[in-house]
């Protein structure tokens, strides 16, 4: 089970590719979605992002922004994002 | 009849500066390369930004934004002016400060106040002489534009807006269109519109979004990052214009110099003709003398 992941910045695409479950700094707090999440939008702060895909995990630090969650697709937009 | 050597200095200087153009013509096109995928890379972004803002507002239920409002009165206009920062691109510069003057023309009868913000220096040392009193912030662009620039341009006039000190703030720069057309525009950056149109159509018919925490503290994050995208769009625009015209100026410019190296190679040809000629009448007179 995964799910599409996108992290978009305006320099370009900082990744693209599925990804089994993903921990985002939300502005409430820090949340996790796994595939099939119901769809919703929420704001982000700075901070960090953990993307497990099906043979890594990856880290990676973002500025804030607003992810866009569907069951199958989760959209980050952000200011700018780094891995780490 | 200027003496040879006149004229072979003067080919060879309009050669040095047809290399020059030439060079410039190579530099503009490697830089355009760049400066459009920029565009690109940035487009994305924009876009979801696009059609995540248009979801809201449709949904958003009465949340409301500062940056939203339209003002009853405009008195106070902001004109953000967007150049290069530097020339040799044609007509590029002044076709953008042509433009904003129009605007300002067009808008001053019924303003109180009006302030000029410039990106790029071309634009600010025009403004700059003539509408000294008038003047905003000026930001020089300085190499490739950054996302940072474009934000901290964005949030100067977010908060000028949301405070009241400007009732409305136009933005003016070049579209770039294709590497032969950037026409100047003016866009209305504030109070900020969500357009309703892009990518509307297909997908945001699906399911209602949950909205956390709530729309009014999405719209709160969304409408400030949505101001900096257009800005930065206006920059990336301008710098893709920037170097297309310069391209296109240092074409001409070679092929005028190729004319110009023609033209006196003949005349060079021409006066070295007529002076083996005369120096043969010389000769031949001379010997028939004897």
């Amino acid at each position: 089970m995964a799910f599409a992941l996108s992290i978009v910045t305006p320099q370009g695409l900082a990744y693209e590719g599925d990804a089994e479950s993903i921990v985002l700094p939300g502005s409430e707090g820090d949340f996790g979605v796994l595939p099939n999440h119901e769809r919703f939008l929420t704001p982000l702060r700075e901070g960090e992002v953990e993307i497990r895909t099906a043979s890594e995990t990856l880290n990676a630090t973002i500025a804030s922004g607003f992810a866009d969650v569907t069951g199958t697709e989760v959209t980050v937009l952000v200011d700018s994002c780094e891995f780490v | 009849m200027p003496n040879l050597k006149d004229i072979q200095r003067r080919i060879g200087s309009v050669k040095k500066t047809q290399q020059i153009t030439r060079a410039m013509r190579m530099v503009a096109g490697a830089k355009l390369r760049r400066a459009q995928e920029a565009v690109e890379s940035a487009r994305p972004y924009a876009e979801r930004m696009q059609s995540t803002l248009a979801e809201i507002a449709r949904s958003k239920g009465d949340a409301e934004h500062p940056l939203l409002a339209a003002r009853e009165e405009v008195k106070k206009l902001e004109v953000v002016v967007v150049t290069s920062d530097r020339g040799l691109c044609g007509g590029f510069n002044s076709n953008a400060i042509k433009h904003a003057q129009k605007v300002i023309a067009a808008r001053e009868a019924d303003l109180d106040a009006l302030t000029i913000t410039t990106a790029g220096r071309k634009g600010n040392d025009f403004f700059k002489r003539r509408r000294a009193s008038q003047m905003g912030e000026f930001t020089a662009l300085e190499g490739w534009v950054t996302y940072e620039q474009a934000a901290e341009i964005a949030s100067r006039l977010s908060t000028r807006y949301e405070e009241g000190e400007i009732d409305e703030v136009v933005l003016v720069f070049n579209e770039f269109v294709s590497p032969m057309s950037q026409p100047p525009r003016d866009i209305q950056l504030l109070p900020f519109s969500p357009g309703e149109d892009a990518a509307g159509g297909e997908e945001a018919e699906a399911l209602p979004y949950e909205i956390e925490p709530d729309p009014q503290a999405l719209l709160a994050a969304l409408v400030p990052k949505a101001v900096e995208v257009a800005v930065f769009r206006a920059l990336l625009e301008n710098q893709s214009g920037e170097h297309a015209a310069r391209m296109a100026a240092m074409e001409s410019a070679t092929r005028n110099t190729e004319e110009l190296v023609e033209s006196l190679t003949l005349q060079f040809n021409r006066a070295r003709q007529a002076a083996i000629t005369k120096e043969l009448v010389e000769i031949v007179s001379g010997a028939e003398a004897l």
